[in-house]
């Protein structure tokens, strides 16, 4: 019975083990829910019916052989080599769960649940995966001393008590990340790092289509930005990196209905791990966390100098876009340096900015409504540059609307018609309203307006803060002009903002200190562990003489409280032990400890020694003090011999 | 152990590698010895593919695992060197042997106090001399050890076990951690008790008693080994052997003769090593018969008051050293065992 029971609590450890890789996997988004809920349920199938519900070792097999020759059609069909292989690890771990519980079994379930749990340190980089791993270390280790104690000559050993190795688990924690910070990382290779799925891109785009607004600005986050600056308090970080427009692409060429890229003539390339100086000037730092995305463009703030130690090859083209050469499939931390807030120029300082282009001055698809309608607004003004100034402002007394009706075969019109619409429409009509004027202009999308997080100090660029604004070329470089109304910045918060800091600050935390974790990041840990230390010193030498103090009091209190309870029973119990002795013929002396006396006859050694023992330990707190009625027990039980 | 990777029906002569590999005693310090299981075996390849694969990619998330898989194998190491740390002197728990006898022992102890270990566990305890291994198995679980084994030694002999050694897979069985205790200890081999009467031919023995004589029994006393089945009470027996008793026979007078035995270590030319053993066999089973009754004990030149616990163990000690001598047994009168025969 006791073996029945030990196997099945083997059975649902290495099961358990099995289902945190599962759950591991589940977090990557290349995993189909279909097949890692199939694992599941076949798992919640055996916990709930018992080793009776398995298959046996041959129909299983059956089940992984299914798994390879399906997973060998998906990748014929076109699917994509990743995809498929956890499609199988996934199909194998289902052929695992509802396999017969044998020693082969176990083993198969605790290997196949470490691959599982591997397989997603490189297929997902969430924060969660934290959740699966603890489970694993703790499952693992509960299912490996479990499956030891079987089986041994004399019977299986008693499971160890969860409460001894809890004991164990903090220490276990902070030694891996000890050894996690401890150890040097090198790069040989990119391919195993941890990767996500390229987000798909709503907001931001590099093509415009006028017409109404398809693309979709919600809350998911694009970029997270934070400080790395020594000793920069939040404040001052908030102050210094808010309100910077993040320029993505610039889009010369007007079609009419939109705006395109112009092909670009001169294309600086840079290769991975080197250093882009995009201006010759001094800056503050900052690392920017971007999201894997379908799109390559590596979103630049205003200000921007340069970026150090890129990850992977970038080019900058002579219209100021700095490009990945594949979008990359994994977050990437971008090292940037930023001129500070007072020293902003109203355009980007940056060498590689070329002059206007003929197209930029193109005039050919500015359609006759607006043509007529820049003609009557800067009738009244003295010059060009004081008209263009006039329409700006026109256009930012409109009203923003992103759901307005728009007529796409000529959307310029209606814009000019409902005098409300949205940011690229705005962006639209003052570039070719410049253009009309006889200024380059041309429009740049990118980001706008940030989230900042209270909880973590740094800042957020979600998909709604994408944004299309003016660069006009004047007195010999391009100036950024915003016609876009004050309103549109006017969103509706999420429901759950605090919950949402939160959430992201742990976010933040897990890339910054783990998965972005570098040889450089240890010194600075463990400056500002030192930091931390000597800022708090007094108060944690004060928190620790407190813990101290209150934990020799109750040390104390508690050996004064046995004590006690050990005097008031014993002195009911003492004289029941003497008259019990003086019946087995042995008299003891007053204040005589058993150990002194002799064992009484016809109570072997052994029980008679393991009974005082037991008396000694009441003193001790070792055991409950006991009663009389505990006593007489104790000494009925001597008398029998057991 | 239920997790042997032989269970996965792998090619021979990967479970020929796997063997191969556990043979391995690397040095941890000085006196501690660590191996690997064959689980061990597969979990370090799975430790070292998961380093190498973050070393090679700098993946954050793969060092995580390979640090916590690490620290768990770490720990596995910490908790074996504090079990083997925590268990008790065990020289205390072994009995004294009988040459050339099977001895079975199960024995219970605490583990120290100052331990915090409460973890179940199999030790194997492991000791050497002259060529013959000694080996217990201790049960760890509830801060208590049992120990169980059956020990047997050829030679007769006072024998000082310089260091035993302790080694165990537990707690998950991946490693298996030896380290060698230094303290060192005796084990007593005596010889093999042999009934005896004084009529036995080969045997000289003088005075008035005949020790196994007379058709009534007088006395009851408990069994020890050696004893003659014929003589347990069987009416008063059970099935724990420590409650046996023992029919006691002779007469009162006898019973009082019996308080000196005299034995003469003297070893006739003629005579083999086998015959002083039985001469020696013969005392050690007069010795477990009498004990409870306070006789003494003359072994050559040495002389032993029963009486007293100490002495009684000194007798033994004395019996298990014993040699042959060359001049007769101190004191006189008592029972006389000899192998001389008349011839002193």
């Amino acid at each position: 019975m006791a073996q029945a029971d030990a196997l099945l609590r083997a059975e649902r450890l290495t099961l358990a083990v099995l289902l945190c890789g599962v759950a591991a996997l589940a977090l990557s988004d290349f995993v189909s829910p279909f097949y890692w809920s199939l694992s599941v349920v076949a798992a919640l199938l055996r916990l709930w019916l018992g080793p009776k519900f398995h298959l046996s070792e041959m129909q299983a097999s059956f089940i992984g052989w299914a798994g390879f020759i399906w997973v060998g059609l998906e990748l014929v069909m076109g699917r994509e080599l990743v995809v498929a292989f956890t499609d199988f690890l996934l199909i194998l771990a289902l052929a695992v769960v509802v396999e017969a519980a044998t020693p082969r079994n176990h083993l198969h379930r605790m290997l196949v649940g470490l691959f599982l749990l591997l397989g997603a340190a490189v297929l997902t980089d969430s924060v969660l995966f934290v959740l699966p791993l603890t489970a694993m270390l703790w499952f693992f280790w509960r299912a490996a001393a479990c499956l030891y104690g079987l089986n041994w000559p004399g019977g299986d050993l008693a499971a160890t008590g969860v409460a001894q190795d809890l004991r164990w688990m903090p220490a276990v924690a902070v030694l891996a990340a000890l050894l996690f910070v401890g150890l040097p990382r090198f790069e040989f290779h990119s391919l195993l790092q941890a990767q996500q799925p390229r987000m798909q891109t709503s907001g931001f785009s590099d093509r415009v289509q006028l017409g109404d607004f398809a693309r979709q600005l919600d809350e998911q986050v694009v970029m997270r930005v934070e400080s790395t600056e020594p000793g920069e308090s939040p404040t001052a970080f908030r102050q210094r990196i808010s309100g910077r427009y993040w320029r993505g692409v610039a889009l010369s060429v007007f079609t009419g209905t939109g705006w395109q890229r112009a092909k670009a003539r001169n294309v600086h390339r840079f290769p991975a791990r080197s250093d882009v100086e995009l201006a010759q000037a001094g800056g503050a730092g900052v690392a920017v966390y971007r999201e894997a995305s379908d799109h390559p463009y590596i979103h630049l703030p205003d200000g921007a100098v340069s970026m150090l130690h890129i990850p992977e090859a970038v080019r900058v083209d002579d219209a100021g876009a700095i490009t990945f050469n594949v979008a990359p499939s994994r977050r990437l931390k971008l090292m940037m340096q930023l001129l500070k807030k007072e020293k902003l120029p109203a355009g980007r300082p940056d060498q590689f900015m070329r002059p206007p282009l003929p197209r930029e001055f193109d005039t050919s698809a500015i359609p006759t409504g607006l043509l007529n309608w820049v003609r009557d607004t800067s009738a009244t003004a003295k010059n060009k540059r004081q008209a263009l100034v006039h329409l700006r402002n026109i256009l930012k007394s409109w009203d923003y609307d992103l759901h307005v009706p728009v007529d796409s075969t000529h959307p310029i019109e209606s814009f000019l018609n409902n005098k409300r619409g949205h940011c690229e429409l705005f962006a639209t009509v003052l570039a070719l309203a410049a253009r009309e004027l006889g200024f380059a202009a041309r429009i740049v999308n990118g980001y706008y307006s940030t989230d900042w997080n209270e909880v973590g100090g740094f800042l957020l660029i979600r998909k709604k803060h994408a944004h299309s604004w003016v660069e006009v070329w004047l007195d010999g470089r391009w100036w950024r002009m915003d016609p876009t109304p004050p309103s549109r910045w006017l969103v509706p918060e999420s429901r759950f903002m605090g919950f949402d800091a939160v959430w992201e600050s742990a976010k933040m935390t897990w890339y910054r200190y783990v998965l972005d974790f570098e040889d450089s990041d240890r010194g600075d840990l463990m400056g500002a562990i030192w930091q931390f230390l000597m800022a708090n010193s007094l108060w944690l030498f004060f928190m620790i003489g407190i813990a101290a103090v209150m934990g020799l009091l109750w040390r104390r209190y508690h050996r004064y409280m046995i004590a006690l309870s050990w005097h008031r029973r014993s002195r009911a119990c003492w004289p029941l032990l003497d008259r019990w002795l003086q019946v087995q013929g042995i008299c003891r002396k007053k204040c005589q400890p058993l150990r002194g006396i002799e064992h009484p006859a016809g109570v072997s050694e052994k029980h008679w020694r393991a009974f005082v023992n037991a008396w000694e330990a009441q003193a001790y707190g070792g055991t409950d003090v006991w009663r009389r009625r505990d006593l007489k027990r104790h000494l009925r039980a001597l008398l029998e011999g057991c | 152990m239920a997790y042997d990777p032989a269970d996965l029906k792998l090619p021979p002569w990967l479970l020929g590698l796997l063997d191969g590999l556990i043979l391995l005693h690397l040095p941890l310090a000085p006196h501690w010895r660590i191996a690997m299981t064959r689980p061990g075996v597969m979990f370090i390849a799975a430790l070292a593919g998961i380093w190498a694969a973050a070393f090679y990619s700098g993946n954050n998330l793969l060092y995580l695992c390979g640090a916590v898989m690490t620290v768990l194998m770490l720990a596995t190491v910490a908790q074996a060197i504090c079990l083997l740390q925590s268990l008790p002197d065990l020289q205390a728990a072994i009995p004294m042997l009988e040459a050339g006898q099977v001895t079975a022992l199960r024995h219970e102890a605490p583990v120290r106090s100052n331990a915090a270990m409460n973890i179940s566990a199999i030790v194997d305890i492991r000791w050497h001399h002259a060529g013959s291994v000694f080996a217990l198995a201790g049960r760890c679980s509830q801060r208590q050890i049992r120990l169980d084994g059956r020990l047997r030694s050829l030679h007769r002999g006072l024998f000082r076990i310089a260091a035993m050694e302790l080694s165990t897979s537990a707690p998950i069985g991946l490693f298996v951690l030896s380290c060698v205790r230094q303290s060192p200890f005796e084990m007593t081999v005596l010889p093999a008790p042999v009934p005896w009467t004084k009529t036995e031919p080969g045997l000289s023995c003088s005075g008035d008693i005949a020790l196994l004589e007379g058709d009534q029994w007088h006395d009851l006393r408990a069994y020890a080994p050696g004893d003659a089945l014929a003589r347990v009470h069987w009416r008063k027996a059970d099935g724990n052997i420590s409650n046996w008793v023992v029919k006691r026979f002779g007469s009162h007078t006898h019973r009082e003769n019996d308080t000196l035995l005299r034995v003469d270590l003297r070893q006739p030319q003629d005579a083999d090593k086998a015959a002083f053993e039985q001469l020696l066999g013969r005392v050690y089973s007069w010795l477990l018969q009498q004990k409870h009754h306070a006789p003494a004990l003359v072994l050559g030149q040495a002389t032993f008051d029963l009486v007293q616990k100490t002495h009684f163990q000194r007798a033994l000690r004395a019996l298990a050293v014993a040699e042959p001598e060359s001049v007769p047994p101190a004191g006189q009168g008592g029972l006389l065992l000899s192998l001389m025969d008349g011839r002193h």
